[in-house]
């Protein structure tokens, strides 16, 4: 599912997400860089989305991976739903993460 | 078995039957002759293979000659004219064509070379061949190789990296007169090997502009080894390591605009992305080795200071190798 098509975020917290295998991302200093192995592009976030993508992988749904941030972070779960929904979209936009409705595998 | 005087090659014939083994970018190359520019490998150095052996024209275009081939890099000369080629060739390899400097084909596993060779007696083909092929069949076997130049400073590695023209050279030969040993020059390849980023020699040459010697002091002069050739640029054989060693830091060179301080500074903004872009080979795109570059940029990243050289206009790389030596000294 594209980035186009997940409109309204709110289900977004019940879906899963997953990094395709052609995905892979390794932590630097200060950024965690993403490549797509099948397009050679790089792509780069700051620390926080590095580890919100290694929770997004690790958590069935993304709503677990807020519950965790939120923790971790020790920020209001409200505000961390919202990052984390606009997140994976443009994650998703870029075809660096694949979300599945309604937690689907 | 001496290395081969510069400008020759040894009879084929009479080396038919003996193997010689250099050393280059981490790996063994086997040949029937001598190749001049490598260190001779020793019994116990082992590892990444690889078999070098000179073709003719004619064996050479039965090996590549493919229904299905892939250009990668085609670079030309003002005129039109071919500098330098690279093509995939299905399940034979990489060919790399440089008219005047030699033709190559890289296995795709990288443990053979073929190569024809001009017909000039100069070492002109040496040029390609540290450049091109040896740092491909390095980065197919794993390895993963930057375009720095680098030196050891008491056990450690210091590796240059920049835009050509910026002076990753320079500085690294201004090093060695001052006492460095000299690592490589141009490409630097790494290896991860239990924890640790290593930097392996590179062929023993070093390419310098005649000015820039001039700037060495004569005293000193004699550290950078002896004279290879005498056109054009300078071509030096200083004397190097011999074994790999720990990658201790990396420098980022940047020429500013304008006067002011040579400065060196920590690389925080940035960091990945010019430490990335210090990869050598962008046309090789295959899946594992752009994942190694990757691996190798991130552990670079977190365990190798790095720092960014600001070399105003009016710095000269003796300054700038000067302000790094003491760099060097004070963090240690």
């Amino acid at each position: 599912m594209t980035g186009a098509e997940l409109n309204g975020s709110a289900w977004v917290l019940e879906a899963r997400a997953t990094v395709p295998e052609h995905v892979v991302y390794r932590s630097f200093v200060n950024e965690t860089v993403i490549l797509n192995l099948q397009t050679g592009r790089y792509h780069g976030v700051n620390p926080t989305g590095g580890r919100m993508l290694e929770l997004l992988e690790r958590r069935d749904l993304v709503g677990d991976a807020v519950q965790a941030l939120a923790e971790e972070y020790e920020r209001p779960p409200g505000e961390v739903a919202r990052d984390v929904c606009a997140f994976c979209l443009d994650m998703a936009e870029r075809g660096l993460i694949e979300m599945s409705p309604n937690g689907g595998g | 078995m001496a290395a081969a005087e510069p400008g020759t090659i040894a009879s084929e014939a009479a080396g038919a039957a003996r193997t010689w083994r250099g050393r280059a970018f981490g790996l063994t190359l086997s040949s029937r002759v001598p190749v001049p520019g490598l260190a001779a490998a020793g019994p116990s150095d082992g590892g990444r293979e690889v078999a070098w052996r000179r073709v003719d024209g004619r064996r050479l275009r039965e090996l590549t000659a493919a229904a299905a081939s892939a250009p990668l890099v085609d670079i030309r000369r003002d005129d039109g004219r071919r500098f330098m080629s690279v093509t995939q060739i299905p399940e034979r390899g990489y060919r790399i064509d440089a008219p005047g400097y030699g033709t190559h084909l890289v296995s795709p596993d990288g443990r053979s070379i073929r190569s024809v060779l001009p017909a000039f007696r100069d070492l002109r083909w040496q040029r390609l061949f540290f450049a091109q092929p040896l740092p491909l069949a390095a980065a197919l076997q794993g390895l993963e190789v930057f375009h720095a130049s680098a030196v050891a400073l008491d056990g450690r590695v210091l590796a240059f990296t920049a835009s050509s023209g910026t002076g990753k050279t320079s500085t690294a030969a201004h090093l060695v007169a001052a006492g460095a040993d000299f690592v490589t020059d141009d490409i630097l390849a790494l290896e991860r090997r239990d924890g640790v980023l290593l930097a392996h020699p590179g062929p023993g040459r070093l390419s310098i502009a005649h000015a820039e010697l001039r700037t060495v002091a004569p005293e000193r002069r004699n550290r950078l080894g002896r004279r290879v050739t005498r056109g054009g640029k300078l071509v030096l054989e200083p004397p190097a390591v011999s074994q790999p060693l720990p990658l201790g830091a990396i420098f980022m060179l940047a020429r500013v605009p304008g006067a002011g301080p040579l400065r060196i500074e920590p690389l925080v903004e940035g960091g990945a992305k010019s430490i990335l872009g210090s990869g050598f080979l962008p046309y090789l795109r295959l899946p594992e080795r752009l994942l190694t570059h990757l691996e190798t940029c991130a552990e670079l990243s977190r365990t190798v200071p790095a720092f960014r050289i600001a070399i105003p206009e009016s710095a000269s790389a003796r300054q700038v190798a000067a302000a790094v030596h003491d760099h060097a000294g004070a963090t240690g």
